[in-house]
């Protein structure tokens, strides 16, 4: 006998260890992306010169916690719950072991532990970057190490109940679209753990001082980007597995065309192996050939998947509103749902995403890479595709998964005003990084009126306070996301688990059929 | 939800895709061909940075600094690099040295490379941005086409004296 949820709305059934182990990296999620807008709350008020809140040493050390928790942390962990939910419930089986992802947590968690105790001890302010020579404490890179560790056992668990799915015969045919997204972006970040481990392991030691006195710049600066950039792309997957995931949720859109979205997937990885080369355009390596190959040509194929699914997203939510009744040419977009929080933080993170992508595809052409290279340029780049793309596109996910999986929305009528502070907060401070990037203002200072300079100072003041204004919205907008999300988890799950015995409870055959022939479903309930 | 993303694709899904899908995918490719097109126009027309670099060590890289520095040296810190010269930018933990005096219209040779951990020399208002990096240098030619005093600053974060990390290039006729 065993507790299963049912979610009466998609049918979907969730067995009780690998819901609350879900709900317990969905919470740790959260947390974590709270942290990363707090941060951001100290790290906008002092680029803002109005105000200038941090002295360099404290604004460093917020801007690395920013980073850590914004990249390395946030977005990693909350796909741990996509990982796990794409490989059970929407296989409907169960996870071959509850204690493999449990182990995974722990080593995750620790991992994190250290990676933020160095950082809040002031030894590690070396940015998400980190390019060596610059040393931190030697535990920051062990903590890394052990995180790796715990998303790689996570995978392997991922891995091993695709394989159990496929030979119980859960599931017949190929694996489900969001499955399938979520197998794309295990095998992206497989390849980046393998440059995590030709980057920290070098590292670790150097900073230990075993065996290895020095570690190469340029050599710290490849593998680690071959993990980092590689990385960028799991959230990018599983970003576009969150907007497909919000269109179901909200309106149960299908995908227009199942194989333009899979041949979408794949491309990913193809395009992403060499995204390491984008950041040597300006570095004193390799030939202007080489560098132009590896990162402009490579750069301009990289937009293709994403636009592919810029498309194919907009695009069945059209076609389900058009089923519906809804004409004219633009009575899809007049009837989006404006208000609705995630389908306004959808429309938002498609948006900003586009404009992230085309900020990145700017970057990586070699010539204009020369004049962007470490400006604003680069932030607004992240801040499109990872802050406004990613995590506004996990945030519209959270608003039909919490639900899914038996939580009722705490404090909902504070949701649609935080999507749309949010969503307006990253258009002001993306447009404020443009506009600094426009005029040359470097990224990661404390002080941009140069105090002592012995030469003129540029006046970047606008700019960057507009880039203030837009920071503190969307970290307001965050914050508001993240109490809502964590005081649903924390009220408890509103659903009655069913006991059931049968091994193969999580799907009923009479479904099966249906699958195969793509026809309409009986209710799942009746049995 | 059958039919949906949280299902098995229905059969026949494999099948070629509607023609409106195929039509984007060949948009999507005739604009990266496109661009690709630009890029390498614009490379072949020679309009880019040329870049020199070699391999060195601090060591030897502050060694050619301070014979350059004893050679042209007209102040404290300053050096006045005579045209058709190559000019010598030395990056370390919290400063650019030495400052340079350059000639508006002459095509110069700026070598940078770093004694500690890797700076980006930024020089403000001109947007030109090229990694100083220890053990290697890196040789970017550029001709001034502006007089005047040019703050230097670094654009890559090199730790807590980041912000105070400055240099200064003069432009005089």
């Amino acid at each position: 006998m065993e507790a299963i949820y049912t979610d009466p709305e998609t049918g979907l059934r969730l067995d009780r260890a690998t819901h609350r182990l879900i709900v317990t990296f969905l919470a740790t999620a959260f947390l974590a992306l709270g942290g990363a807008a707090l941060a951001a709350f100290f790290v906008a008020l002092t680029r803002a010169p109005a105000i200038q809140l941090l002295w360099p040493s404290a604004y460093y050390m917020a801007l690395t916690f920013h980073g850590i928790l914004a990249l390395t942390i946030w977005p990693h962990v909350f796909e741990a719950t996509l990982w796990l939910w794409a490989c059970t419930s929407l296989l409907r089986t169960r996870l071959i072991s509850p204690a493999l992802g449990w182990l995974a947590y722990g080593l995750a968690v620790f991992g994190i532990l250290m990676i933020l105790g160095t950082v809040a001890s002031g030894n590690a302010s070396v940015m998400y970057t980190m390019y060596v020579p610059l040393r931190a404490d030697p535990l920051f890179y062990l903590g890394h190490i052990i995180y790796a560790l715990g998303l790689l056992t996570l995978l392997i668990l991922f891995g091993l109940n695709l394989l159990k799915a496929r030979a119980d015969g859960t599931y017949l045919g190929s694996l489900p679209l969001l499955t399938y997204g979520m197998a794309v972006a295990a095998i992206l970040t497989v390849v980046a753990i393998i440059g995590a481990v030709a980057a920290f392991v070098p590292t670790v030691l150097w900073a230990f001082r075993i065996l290895i006195s020095k570690v190469d710049p340029l050599y710290f600066k490849a593998t680690f980007w071959s993990m980092g950039h590689t990385l960028q792309y799991t959230n990018i997957t599983a970003m576009v597995v969150a907007w497909y995931g919000t269109a179901t949720f909200t309106l149960g859109a299908r995908p227009v065309s199942e194989k333009f979205s899979r041949w979408a997937f794949a491309l990913y990885l193809i395009t992403t192996l060499p995204v390491f080369m984008h950041h040597f355009l300006v570095d004193p390596t390799w030939s202007h050939a080489v560098k132009w190959v590896g990162a402009t040509v490579v750069g301009i194929f990289l937009g293709i998947p994403s636009a592919m699914h810029g498309l194919a997203v907009p695009a069945s939510v059209e076609k389900t509103l058009r089923s519906r009744g809804v004409g004219g040419l633009w009575g899809w977009f007049r009837q989006w749902g404006w208000n609705q929080a995630p389908m306004v933080l959808l429309a938002f993170s498609v948006v900003l995403f586009g404009l992230g992508g085309f900020d990145g595809t700017v970057a990586t052409t070699m010539q204009l890479n020369m004049i962007e290279h470490n400006n604003m340029w680069i932030p607004a780049h992240i801040h499109g595709t990872l802050a406004g793309g990613a995590t506004l596109g996990f945030m519209a996910f959270s608003y039909g998964f919490l639900p899914h999986l038996g939580f009722e929305i705490k404090g909902r009528r504070f949701a649609l005003p935080q999507a749309w502070i949010t969503g307006i907060g990253f258009a002001l401070l993306i447009t404020g990084m443009h506009w600094g990037a426009h005029l040359g203002v470097p990224r990661r200072m404390q002080d941009i009126r140069f105090l002592g300079a012995d030469a003129p100072v540029p006046d970047w003041l606008n700019s960057m306070n507009l880039l203030g204004v837009g920071g503190v919205l969307a970290a307001t907008g965050i914050l508001t996301f993240v109490t809502i999300g964590l005081a649903s988890v924390l009220a408890g799950n509103r659903r009655r688990p069913e006991m059931l015995a049968e091994a193969t409870d999580l799907w009923l055959p009479s479904e099966r059929p249906g699958y195969v022939a793509g026809q309409v479903t009986p209710s799942p309930n009746t049995v | 939800m059958a039919g949906t993303a949280f299902d098995p694709p229905g059969a026949g899904w494999e099948r070629r895709m509607p023609p409106d899908k195929r039509l984007f995918l060949w948009v999507l490719l005739a604009q990266a061909l496109f661009l690709i097109g630009v890029s390498a126009t614009m490379l072949a027309s020679a309009h880019t940075n040329p870049v020199k670099q070699f391999q060195t060590t601090p060591e030897a890289f502050s060694q050619r600094v301070a014979e350059f520095v004893d050679k042209y040296q007209v102040g404290p810190r300053t050096v006045r690099v005579p045209p058709g010269e190559d000019a010598y930018l030395l990056a370390r933990m919290w400063s650019f040295y030495p400052d340079l005096i350059l000639k508006k219209g002459q095509a110069y040779t700026i070598w940078y490379s770093s004694v500690d951990v890797t700076h980006n020399p930024q020089i403000a208002g001109q947007r030109l941005s090229f990694q100083a990096v220890p053990g290697h240098a890196q040789g970017v030619v550029l001709t001034p086409t502006t007089t005047g005093t040019f703050l230097l600053y670094c654009g890559e974060y090199c730790g807590v004296g980041h912000q105070a990390m400055m240099g200064k290039i003069v432009v005089e006729d």
